[in-house]
């Protein structure tokens, strides 16, 4: 029934009747501190990256925590040694992914001595598989405002099809887009390489589902989320849906995220309270330490939306112009590394 | 009107003639000019006192409460009980009689008093003289001279011309007016009175429970006001003879049908519509009365921008029918029934809809002249389900609570200045399963099933008030209640020296139909003290102890119309609250003005809290969810109040704070590391003022409200962080902040005689006149160009000027 519980969310939407948002000067006394590791391995065969930072006070990113010495250790023995990247991001050695019916724990020891440990998770066996649709749409949203905007919108969907009963399920969507930057006339005629962003569709929206309230096995067009229609469909768009079988545990702590980022701050929201993952510090077993170390058996499905899968047509932005000067051309146009999770190195994959 | 039930023929003609002769002249003649009634037989002359006692009815032969009999000018002095009885001992000789009751015409009259003999009253609606607009519906000096502090007492007339939204008269609005009532904000459904929550007023319709108090998600009052005849909110001192919630107490009485002729009444709103008619069904006899009401409020949703919300729809009805039947001039029976349905949908997102069903008999006698038995039986039945009609999950959620009562109350009146109030009450509470499945065509889902309880709420109560001289009453009360767990259920037990939860379950115990599971109960003493210190300024004291069996499980700062109501099970002992209060009274200029400050404290033990997140649906386990918690809250209320005149209304302030504190060693089951923190509703001031302002032209008036009140408590977010990919909120301890303060204005005019030959009015409303932005809720969304850190917004509900235009009739 938590569907039924999700949907109270909408109760204040019903109050909107002559309502108004404004922005306000909330100061709030945060004292930041709190150590947050996130991270996760799965089935595919896929880079395994980990992050650990320290909450940031007010209007801050949290801080990243370096020079952490971070292992991965099985229920059959083995302990594997992360990489430490950048910016408190550590990364499993590639090659690796994790195996069915395997369990799995992080252990995390900070430079000051403190020592961090998750709860296992064991790797589901089953996950089953999905088939992914799209439709195109018209949207009507209204900003804060109160401007009414009208937008095309792809909205994305996939067919279910589970192995059994009981399982829990979440679903992500990836988007891959390709952007083709400005060719400028050069004397040696060099072509700038394609830009290759990749980025998550709707990440906020926490599709999930609960086997042991639900008997179906086979779920038709089971809405993912949507994204506005722009310039990222001016060439090859690529939607990969990822249908991840989790642990009851995991579901529980998306159940609660979900709560979070659909709080509105009304009369009807459940209170709202920082939520407690799986970590504990074993050197101070009193410290509250937030994020979620989990393990999934990921299967996913992959299709391609060229433009004249789109029904409208939509303007190339880049394309040269010899009257126009540089300085016009939008950044993407000119530098592939202005837009954020971008590369000019295709993915293996395309 | 008055009405001698002397046998003595000579004296009814004499009663008649003096009925005739003050109707035609007026009261306000010289006491020369008027006839006199004799009471008593005239060939019995005595030295000693004698009684003379009788009954204020009004033009309905309904019982007056609280009427003001005075002789002599408070020579000797009485109010009416709930029966509409008084008692006045003195001695034989000649007096001017005074009764006086708000909004009827007061009664004058000469008696010539030989023996102890009987005396009746009818008053009849009064036509409201200019010069003298009285607003208040007690005693005029009941804020002096009543023993009971903290009670509040309108009639339906007394808020009709305040302003409202959408037009509606709003009982619930009308008492947040009040020093030491708040709501957690606009919309909310309910009231949280001193410190209590909302679950802690018990609302009684002709003195039977109700569960939900509003239509529209709170915006709208579940009563109609044309069949509402008055109410009395209690909340300081609550009589032993009501009982089973923590904090305060809201009798509602509605009208009985007129035994004479029929009339009919209603009101064309901009949201809904009403129609009452009434009338006699055997003239004198039995009377009958039909009251409806209906909601068109979807036009107003079509208007609104947002593509959701103009596509769903709102509906609400609810309906009253009253029968009335007099047995004898002494004995009446009374029949109820009171049924209220909302409905939402939301988009094509969800939809619910609740109803609320009472059907209750009072039967009023008066055996002798000392003893009155009152007896209420009544059922109940409160429904709501959720539906999300939608998706390969779409399902239904149904619950259901149906409860019986029955009451036996007497008043026995030992003498002018003595009365006794004692009886019995029982409640059995019936609860349905908690019912979720497939909705339309859906299979999907698993049907489930969860068992809710049963429990059976006794008390027995009596009361005593007495009045020692004009300087020293008091109100002595004891009310024994007890409660039954009872089968079938299934009782899990929990390991000991662990936090209760579904790991912890240590065994599961089966008990069968009717079976005691878990017995409760205890002491609840009340005492009210009064001590005068003139005939204007008075000192009350009181200590109440209230329990309750039966509570509201809403994890959500107000109640939502899917909220559960659970009895108190051996994971969940009843609530037992302690309410102390001391107050000055004062009045001044011939009781035009009163004032008063009144300080309170409270202590509650056994309060329900949550655990983050808590799952409260189909949970067979719901104690794991819950924590027990305590609650203190305290305060200082000022009042001032002018209550005749053409100006005339009222200001008051509070100053008050509500903490809640969880009772555990373990961390798990504790809150903010199981400190203090301030309640959803800790809104520390409070300000009101009330303006009405009659014209010269009858039945036009205006009125203006002006509301201030603290920011509500909220957790805001400190940070956030990043979770595979979803930006994670970092929330600070629970009600750390506050939104802004609340300020608000709002006006109302209301124009009588609008068409010839009917008794009509016009008013108009304007909901926040000055079209103030206030918070409703601090609203937090991520800007696009920061993509982990959200930024607050205040969202405002009603954030503009709101008018409104309602057209009551009556013919």
């Amino acid at each position: 029934m938590e569907k039924i519980k999700k949907i109270l969310l909408y109760l204040p939407l019903l109050l909107l009747i002559d309502s108004c948002l404004s922005p306000i000067d909330f100061k709030v006394n945060n004292q930041g501190g709190i150590v947050i590791v996130s991270g996760k391995i799965s089935t595919l065969d896929e880079s395994h990256v980990l992050s650990i930072g320290l909450s940031a006070s007010s209007n801050r990113v949290p801080i990243p925590i370096t020079n952490a010495l971070v292992f991965l250790i099985d229920d059959q023995g083995s302990r594997l040694r992360c990489i430490n990247l950048e910016n408190g991001k550590y990364q499993l050695p590639e090659g690796f992914k994790a195996a069915p019916s395997i369990s799995y724990l992080l252990e995390i020891s900070l430079p000051d001595g403190r020592v961090y440990q998750s709860k296992p998770e064991k790797v589901p066996d089953l996950v089953g598989t999905g088939k992914t649709s799209f439709t195109v749409t018209d949207e009507e949203t209204t900003d804060i405002d109160g401007t009414v905007r009208k937008r095309n919108m792809l909205e994305i969907y996939t067919d279910v099809s589970l192995p059994k009963k009981g399982l829990f399920i979440h679903w992500s969507v990836e988007e891959l887009f390709v952007l083709v930057p400005t060719d400028f006339p050069d004397v040696f005629n060099t072509i700038p390489p394609n830009c290759y962003v990749t980025n998550l569709v709707d990440p906020q929206r926490i599709t999930l589902y609960n086997g042991s309230e639900v008997n179906a096995t086979e779920i038709n067009k089971l809405y993912l989320g949507k994204r506005e229609i722009n310039k990222a469909f001016l060439t090859r768009y690529v939607l990969t849906v990822k249908q991840s079988s989790i642990s009851n545990l995991y579901y529980e702590y998306l159940r609660k995220v979900n709560i979070l980022v659909n709080q509105s701050g009304s009369i009807f929201d459940t209170p709202p309270a920082s939520i407690v993952g799986n970590f504990t510090c074993i050197t101070n077993p009193s410290e509250i330490v937030l994020g979620y170390f989990h393990v999934e058996n990921v299967s996913f499905d992959r299709i391609s939306i060229f433009p004249f899968d789109i029904p409208f047509y939509i303007a190339p932005n880049c394309t040269y112009d010899p009257t126009k000067p540089e300085y016009l051309y939008d950044r993407e146009c000119l530098n592939c590394s202005s837009v954020s999770n971008s590369s000019t190195i295709p993915p293996p994959w395309l | 009107m008055i009405v001698n039930t002397s046998s003595s023929i000579e004296n009814h003609i004499a009663i008649i003639l003096t009925m005739v002769f003050i109707y035609s002249a007026g009261y306000g003649q010289s006491n020369q000019d008027r006839p006199i009634t004799i009471l008593g037989d005239s060939s019995l002359t005595t030295s000693s006192k004698v009684i003379i006692t009788g009954k204020i009815t009004d033009a309905n032969s309904l019982p007056i409460y609280n009427a003001s009999i005075s002789v002599d000018t408070h020579k000797y002095f009485d109010y009416s009980d709930k029966d509409g009885r008084f008692f006045i001992e003195l001695p034989a000789g000649t007096y001017n009689i005074m009764v006086r009751y708000v909004s009827k015409e007061p009664i004058s009259q000469r008696i010539r008093v030989f023996s102890t003999d009987v005396i009746n009253f009818m008053l009849v609606d009064q036509v409201l003289n200019l010069d003298e607009v009285v607003i208040s519906s007690r005693p005029i000096d009941s804020n002096v001279k009543s023993t009971l502090s903290g009670v509040s007492q309108f009639n339906i007339a007394e808020i009709k011309t305040l302003p409202s939204f959408m037009g509606e008269v709003d009982i619930l609005k009308t008492i947040q007016l009040l020093p030491g009532v708040t709501s957690v904000g606009e919309g909310s459904s309910g009231i949280n009175v001193r410190g209590g929550r909302v679950d802690q007023n018990l609302i009684l319709l002709n003195g039977t429970p109700i569960f939900s108090a509003t239509h529209a998600l709170g915006f709208i009052p579940a009563f109609n006001q044309d069949v509402v005849q008055g109410f009395t909110l209690y909340k300081g001192n609550v009589p032993a003879y009501l009982g089973g919630r923590a904090s305060s107490v809201l009798d509602i009485r509605t009208r009985a049908g007129n035994f004479d002729t029929w009339e009919y009444q209603g009101g064309i709103g901009l949201a809904s519509s009403r129609f009452l008619a009434e009338g006699p069904i055997v003239a004198g006899k039995t009377s009958i009365l039909f009251g409806g009401r209906i909601s068109y409020a979807d036009w107003l949703l079509k208007t609104v921008k947002n593509p959701d919300v103009n596509k769903s729809s709102l509906f609400f009805y609810d309906l009253n029918g009253t029968v009335a039947h007099r047995f004898t001039e002494n004995s009446k029976l009374q029949l109820n029934y009171y049924a209220s349905y909302d409905f939402f949908r939301f988009s094509d997102q969800f939809a619910f809809d609740w109803t609320n069903q009472t059907l209750n008999a009072e039967w009023n006698s008066l055996t002798n002249r000392k003893v009155s038995p009152t007896t209420t039986i009544a059922i109940g039945n409160f429904k709501n389900s959720l539906i999300d009609p939608e998706g390969f999950d779409a399902s239904e959620l149904i619950n259901q609570m149906k409860y019986t009562q029955i009451k036996e109350s007497v008043n026995y009146l030992i003498s002018e200045n003595h009365e006794l109030v004692g009886g019995l009450e029982m409640i059995l509470y019936d609860a349905n399963p908690e019912k979720s499945g497939p909705y339309g065509g859906n299979n999907n889902i698993k049907p489930e099933q969860v068992d809710k309880n049963r429990g059976l709420e006794a008390a027995l109560f009596i009361s005593d008030e007495f009045k020692l001289n004009e300087n020293f009453s008091f109100s002595l009360g004891a009310r024994y209640s007890a409660f039954r767990h009872l089968g079938s259920d299934t009782v899990f037990t929990y390991q000991n020296n662990q936090p209760r939860s579904v790991q912890s379950i240590q065994d599961t115990l089966i008990y069968k139909n009717n079976e005691t599971i878990g017995k409760f109960g205890g002491l609840e003493p009340r005492v009210s003290v009064r001590l005068g210190i003139n005939a204007q300024q008075s000192f009350k004291l009181s200590y109440n102890r209230m329990r309750q069996y039966i509570n509201l499980i809403s994890n959500t700062t107000a109640p939502t119309p899917v909220d559960l109501w659970q009895i108190s099970t051996g994971y969940l002992p009843p609530q037992v609250a302690d309410n102390y209060s001391i107050g000055y009274f004062l009045n001044q200029k011939n009781n035009i003005w009163e004032m008063s400050v009144e300080g309170f404290y409270k202590q509650v033990d056994n309060l329900i809290e949550y655990k983050d997140f808590a799952s409260l649906y189909l949970n067979r386990h719901l104690e794991t969810e819950l924590l027990s918690a305590e609650g203190k809250a305290y305060g200082l209320e000022f009042y001032m109040r002018k209550l005749k005149g053409r100006w005339n209304g009222w200001i008051s302030y509070t100053y008050s704070r509500t903490f809640v504190r969880t009772i555990s060693e373990f961390p798990q089951e504790q809150i903010n590391r199981g400190e203090w923190y301030p309640a959803n509703f800790d809104r520390p001031h409070n300000a009101n003022v009330v303006i009405n302002r009659t014209m010269r032209k009858k039945g036009n008036s205006w009125s203006m409200l002006v509301n201030y009140s603290s920011g509500r408590p909220i957790t805001a977010i400190e940070s956030s962080y990043l979770i595979d990919g979803v930006v994670v909120p970092l929330y600070s301890d629970r009600n750390q902040y506050r939104i802004p303060d609340y300020f608000r204005i709002d006006l109302s005019l209301t124009l009588g005689d609008v068409f010839k030959k009917i008794d009509d009015s016009l008013t108009f409303s304007i909901y926040n006149l000055l079209g103030r932005d206030n918070a409703y809720s601090v609203y937090y969304t991520r800007p696009a160009n920061n993509f982990v850190i959200p930024k607050p917004y205040q969202l405002a509900i009603l954030g503009a000027t709101f008018p409104s235009i309602v057209y009551n009739f009556k013919f």
